[in-house]
């Protein structure tokens, strides 16, 4: 059809357009990759930092709550790093009509939830001790599903290997600590399966930063 | 294979449309009208803007459209370009008003300073424009 003049045709302007698309998830890739190792880290942290330092009485209580809390916010400077990145993408992405996901994925919803959910585990720690590992699973799991949102809305074809593991281990393992929840109170058994979590988010991390630039085949009269 | 009109040869009138085939002739029309006006919007769009007869500064403005801004190196990186035709191209789209340059206070690796490359809101609405009407054709 004709383009009415232009020194390129509407084929080779539609290929361009699809390769920077493809191109950028390449990038977002990159980016998710930076925040499944500070996810991981912050996991760690909140997992295994605060039992290790109350057991050395280096710290009081508080300070085991500040820890976990500093652990936090640094996931979440991490989460709005990557998802500003989401964000600009879907922009030009995604239609018009649907711009839910901006808010959702903005810090005018990320910050104020944060502080809502530490004030509810600071709450239950206070109140009601017993029921601390139940709400924080329940977090996590929370987070699986708020993560896997933002990769639909990330990657256009399908959802990089890495990210299914790091989702799917993250809510696999809070289903299966839920459940195991009714049965023992063990610590061994949590600090395996957040183990073997925080492993699979590493492992996604480097993955995905080291994939090279995908090759794209060579354009007939595309590039000048 | 051709597939053939059953009632062509045959001497049965052919039925009245009902409610559902007239709304799906109804969708079909307003489908060929969206994709006209696409088409439309899209040839106006590359004969208007001078930016958009290059294919290399088209994926240059999108992927800066969508990442807002990156240094050189790594758009050199991922188009493929050589330095000179990049900078070329840069050159034509910070003309345009497209996307501005600047360096970065940080060092290269080769310790010189890092040239950024950054979209203006002019490019970023004319990406936007193109994008639309692209996606309403293809994507």
């Amino acid at each position: 059809m004709d383009n009415g003049g232009a020194d390129v045709s509407r084929d080779e302007v539609i290929h361009a357009v699809k390769r920077a698309i493809f191109l950028n998830e390449y990038l977002l890739r990159r980016a998710w990759g930076i925040l499944y190792i500070v996810l991981a880290l912050s996991m760690f942290l909140s997992t295994f930092g605060s039992p290790i330092i109350e057991s050395l009485g280096v710290v009081d209580f508080l300070g085991a709550v500040a820890l976990d809390m500093t652990a936090s916010g640094c996931a979440i400077i991490a989460i709005l790093w990557a998802f500003k990145r989401v964000r600009n993408t879907a922009e030009i992405t995604q239609p018009d009509g649907e711009r839910a996901w901006s808010r959702l994925l903005g810090y005018r919803f990320v910050v104020p939830t944060w502080i809502l959910m530490n004030t509810i585990v600071i709450l239950t720690i206070v109140l009601a001790r017993v029921y601390v590992p139940l709400v924080i699973l329940l977090i996590h799991l929370g987070l699986a599903f708020y993560l896997y949102y933002a990769l639909r809305l990330s990657f256009s074809l399908s959802i990089p290997k890495e990210a299914v593991v790091a989702i799917g281990s993250l809510f696999l393992s809070s289903i299966a600590c839920i459940a195991l929840l009714s049965i023992t109170t063990s610590p061994g058994l949590y600090a395996l399966l957040s183990g073997a979590t925080i492993a699979a988010w590493i492992f996604s991390g480097v993955y995905a930063r080291t994939r090279p630039v995908p090759e794209v085949e060579e354009e007939p009269t595309g590039l000048e | 294979m051709r597939v053939q009109d059953p009632f062509q040869r045959s001497k049965r009138s052919r039925p009245a449309l009902s409610d559902k085939d007239e709304k799906i002739k109804v969708g079909d029309l307003d489908g060929k009208i969206v994709e006209e006006e696409a088409v439309r919007s899209l040839n106006e769009q590359l004969n208007e803007s001078p930016a958009f007869k290059s294919s290399a500064r088209i994926l240059i403005l999108v992927l800066l459209a969508q990442a807002r801004s990156m240094s050189s190196v790594e758009l050199r990186t991922l188009t493929g370009l050589g330095k000179g035709s990049l900078e070329n191209h840069l050159n034509k789209l910070e003309g345009f008003g497209f996307v501005g340059i600047s360096n970065s206070k940080s060092i290269g690796a080769r310790g010189s300073p890092m040239r950024m490359v950054e979209i203006t809101e002019k490019g970023l609405s004319a990406c936007r424009a193109l994008v639309k009407s692209i996606s309403s054709l293809t994507l």
